[in-house]
C-alpha cells in the first residue's frame, strides 16, 4: 500500500519532472552564458532527485503521534470553507463586494460553524458594512462595486 | 550620516513625526491584538495590511510592519499566561510557568514581567542593531555576485538544516520555492517562463497570495478541522507591577534572554521560537532549584519573553544591512520595502538614512507604547480572548481575500492564494515545513541573478568562488553546517535538539 509520505513524494517527483520538461523547452545556454532555462532546469532536476530519494527511502518506523485523534477531526468543514471561498472569488466582481461578503459570512456563520441565525445575520451585516466603510471610503482601496454601485 | 548619537537623534526626529508616530501606534496595537488572538500570526497580518501601506510613505510603512512583528511577541504572552494557549508560536514556553503562575493568583506579576522583560529586551536589541548594523553594512558593501551567492547558499543550508522533522523534505521545499521563484519574466532576457500564456503569472507568482495561502488560509483550515478550545482564566488580575523580590529573580534571566535572543535572531532560519526554548533551558540549568521550573516560577516567564523580543530585533540586522531576510516575517518586510521601490541592503544606511535610523528609533518608541498598551489594557485583551473562533475565522478568511485582491485587483491571485492554502494544509498533514519554501521563493530571484552574473564573470568556471575569500568562507561555512553533524556526533545531537525544538 502506498503511504501518505510516498504519495507526497510522488506528487513532488511529478512536479519536478514536469518542471524539467518545461524548462528544457526554454533556451538553456551553457555555464559561460546561462540562458533563461538554465537555473530552472537544474532546480527541477535537483527537485526530482530529492523527491525520488523521498519516495525510495524506507518508511518511517512509527507514525508520529497526533495531538487530536483522527475521529474527532472535521474534514467536512475544511471542504465547505474552501468551496465558500472559491464561490466568493467567482461572485466578487459580478455581485460587488458588500453583497458577496454578506452572503459569504452568513454561510460561514450558519453552515460551517453554526450559531444563532440572528447573531449570524447581525455579524455578517456589520462586518460587510464596516469593511466597506474602512477599506473603500476611508482607505480608498479598490474593491469591486457590482451592478448596485457597492 | 555617521553612527552614534547624531544618527540616532536624527532617527528620533523621523520617528517622532506625527504620521510615523501614528504608523508605529497602529503597528504595535494591531500586533498586540493579533498576538493575543490564537489562529492568526504576524506573517498573515502583515500581508493583510500590505495594501494599506501603498498610500503611506516607505518609512511609515516599514515602521508599521516592524511594529506588528514585535507587538505580536508582546501580545502572544497574554494568551499563554491567561489561557494556556500560545497566541504565537514564540510564546509556547511561556505557557509552562506563566499559566501556573496565573492559577496561583499571580497572573498580574506574570503579565507584568512579560511586558517589562519584553520592553527591556526589545530596547537592548535595538541598541544592538544600532551598534552592529552600520559596520556590517560597510563590510557588505564589498560583496559582489559570488559573495552574495555564497551567503545565500549558507542561508538556505541553515534554514533547511533547522527546519523540523526531515532535512530531505526541507531541501525539497527549498528547491520547490526556488523553482516557483523562476515563474514570470526572466530577469536578464525578459523571456516569459512557465506563465502558460496568462497575464497573472507574467510578474511571477505574488508573494502575498503565497504567504496568505500557506500561513493564513492553511491555518484556518487546520483550526477548523480540529476545533479551537478557548478557556480563559477567570480570576481577577491585580498587581501588574512585580514585587522587588520578583524583580530580583527576573533581572539576570531577562539580561541573559536578551543577549541570547539577539544573537540567535541574527542567524538565518532561527526566528523567534528557538531562542525562547534555549533561554528557558539555560535558566533551568543555571537555577539552584531546576525542579521548580514548570510549577510557576517567574524566571520561566521572564527569560523566554525577553528572548523572543530580542530575537525580533536581531533578525532585522541581516535584512537591513545585507538585504537578506533570515526568516519569513522578515521576508514579508522585504516585500514591503520592494513595493516602495527600495532595496534594503548595505546601501540603505547611506541612501535612505531616514528609513534605517527612523525605523530603529521607532522601535524604541514602539517599545514604550507597548508597555503603556499592555499594562493598563490587559482587561481589554482578556475580553478579546473570549471572542469564539467560530466568529473569528470568517473574518480571517475575509481579510486574507481583501488583502490579496487589493494588491493586484485580480481574482486570479485569490485563486492562487486558495491553491497555496490547500498546499499549506496538505504540507502540514505530510510534515513538510512551509518556511524553507517561502524563504527560498523570496530569495530565488536574487540567487538566480547572482549565480548567472558570477558565471558570466568567470566564463562558466566555478573556480571563481575559490579566488574570493569571503565567498569561500560562506561556502565553507555552508559545507561545515552539513558535514559537522556527520563528523562530530555532538553537533549532530545539538542540531537534532534544535530541530526538535523548532518542530515542537
Amino acid at each position: 500500500m502506498i503511504t501518505r509520505d510516498r504519495a507526497a513524494a510522488l506528487a513532488l517527483l511529478l512536479f519536478g519532472l514536469g518542471g524539467t520538461f518545461a524548462a528544457s523547452r526554454l533556451t538553456i545556454g551553457d555555464p559561460g552564458h546561462p540562458g533563461p532555462g538554465f537555473f530552472p532546469l537544474w532546480l527541477a532536476l535537483a527537485l526530482s532527485v530529492v523527491a525520488l530519494a523521498l519516495l525510495l527511502r524506507p518508511a518511517a518506523a512509527a507514525p508520529r503521534p497526533v495531538a487530536v485523534p483522527a475521529e474527532r477531526l472535521r474534514p467536512g468543514k475544511v471542504v465547505l470553507a474552501l468551496l465558500a471561498t472559491a464561490v466568493y472569488a467567482a461572485a466578487l466582481e459580478p455581485l460587488g463586494f458588500v453583497l458577496t461578503t454578506f452572503l459569504f459570512l452568513v454561510f460561514l456563520l450558519t453552515v460551517v460553524e453554526p450559531r444563532r441565525r440572528t447573531a449570524a445575520l447581525a455579524i455578517a451585516a456589520a462586518t460587510a458594512g464596516a469593511c466597506h466603510l474602512v477599506f473603500k471610503a476611508w482607505l480608498d482601496v479598490q474593491l469591486p462595486a457590482g451592478p448596485w454601485g457597492f | 550620516m555617521g553612527v552614534g548619537l547624531p544618527a540616532i537623534a536624527y532617527g528620533f526626529s523621523v520617528g517622532l513625526e506625527p504620521l510615523n508616530l501614528l504608523a508605529c501606534f497602529v503597528g504595535v496595537f494591531v500586533g498586540t491584538l493579533i498576538g493575543v488572538l490564537p489562529g492568526i500570526g504576524p506573517v498573515a497580518t502583515m500581508s493583510i495590511l500590505f495594501p494599506v501601506t501603498y498610500a503611506m510613505t516607505p518609512t511609515a510603512s516599514i515602521i508599521m510592519m516592524a511594529g506588528i512583528y514585535y507587538g505580536a511577541m508582546y501580545g502572544g504572552s497574554t494568551t499563554s499566561i491567561l489561557a494556556n494557549i500560545p497566541g504565537e508560536a514564540a510564546s509556547v514556553v511561556t505557557c509552562l510557568d506563566g499559566y501556573q503562575m496565573a492559577r496561583q493568583g499571580l497572573a498580574g506579576p506574570a503579565l507584568g514581567i512579560a511586558a517589562f522583560g519584553s520592553f527591556i529586551a526589545g530596547t537592548a536589541s535595538v541598541l544592538g542593531i544600532m551598534l552592529l548594523g552600520p559596520p556590517l553594512a560597510s563590510v557588505a558593501l564589498r560583496f559582489g555576485p559570488p559573495e552574495i551567492f555564497g551567503l545565500l547558499v549558507l542561508g538556505f543550508t541553515m534554514v533547511t538544516y533547522l527546519a523540523g522533522a526531515s532535512k530531505l523534505k526541507a531541501v525539497a521545499m527549498a528547491l520547490l520555492g526556488l523553482f516557483l521563484g523562476t515563474v514570470g519574466l526572466d530577469p536578464v532576457t525578459a523571456t516569459p517562463r512557465f506563465t502558460f500564456g496568462t497575464i497573472t503569472l507574467m510578474d511571477g507568482i505574488g508573494l502575498v497570495p503565497i504567504i496568505m495561502g500557506l500561513f493564513g488560509i492553511a491555518e484556518v483550515l487546520l483550526n477548523l478541522e480540529k476545533g479551537v478550545r478557548q478557556e480563559v482564566f477567570k480570576a481577577q488580575i491585580q498587581g501588574l507591577f512585580p514585587s522587588r523580590q520578583q524583580w530580583k529573580a527576573s533581572a539576570a534571566p531577562i539580561a541573559r534572554g536578551s543577549v541570547l535572543g539577539f544573537f540567535l535572531g541574527i542567524l538565518p532560519g532561527i526566528g523567534a521560537i528557538i531562542p525562547t526554548f534555549l533561554s528557558y533551558a539555560l535558566e533551568k540549568r543555571l537555577s539552584k532549584h531546576p525542579e521548580r521550573f514548570g510549577t510557576g516560577v517567574i524566571e520561566g516567564v521572564a527569560a523566554p519573553e525577553s528572548a523572543n523580543n530580542a530575537a525580533t530585533g536581531g533578525s532585522m540586522i541581516p535584512l537591513l544591512t545585507l538585504g537578506i531576510p533570515p526568516n519569513v516575517v522578515m521576508a514579508v518586510l522585504l516585500g514591503a520595502f520592494l513595493v516602495h521601490g527600495i532595496q534594503p541592503g548595505p546601501l540603505l544606511v547611506k541612501e535612505h538614512p531616514e528609513i534605517f535610523w527612523g525605523v530603529i528609533a521607532s522601535m524604541y518608541i514602539g517599545n514604550v507604547m507597548l508597555v503603556i498598551l499592555n499594562v493598563p489594557l490587559i482587561g481589554l485583551w482578556v475580553q478579546l480572548l473570549k471572542v469564539p473562533y467560530g466568529v473569528l475565522f470568517p473574518l480571517i478568511l475575509l481579510f486574507c481575500i481583501i488583502g490579496v485582491y487589493t494588491v493586484s485587483a485580480n481574482i486570479g491571485d485569490i485563486v492562487i492564494m486558495l491553491i497555496f492554502g490547500v498546499i499549506g494544509y496538505l504540507m502540514k498533514k505530510f510534515d513538510y515545513e512551509p518556511m524553507p519554501l517561502v524563504l527560498a521563493y523570496v530569495l530565488g530571484r536574487m540567487a538566480e541573478e547572482s549565480i548567472r552574473q558570477t558565471l558570466l564573470l568567470s566564463r562558466g568556471s566555478a573556480a571563481i568562488f575559490l579566488d574570493r575569500p569571503i565567498a569561500t568562507a560562506f561556502l565553507g561555512a555552508a559545507v561545515a553546517v552539513v558535514l559537522l553533524p556527520i563528523v562530530v556526533p555532538r553537533f549532530q545531537a545539538a542540531i537534532g535538539k534544535l530541530a526538535r525544538l523548532e518542530e515542537s
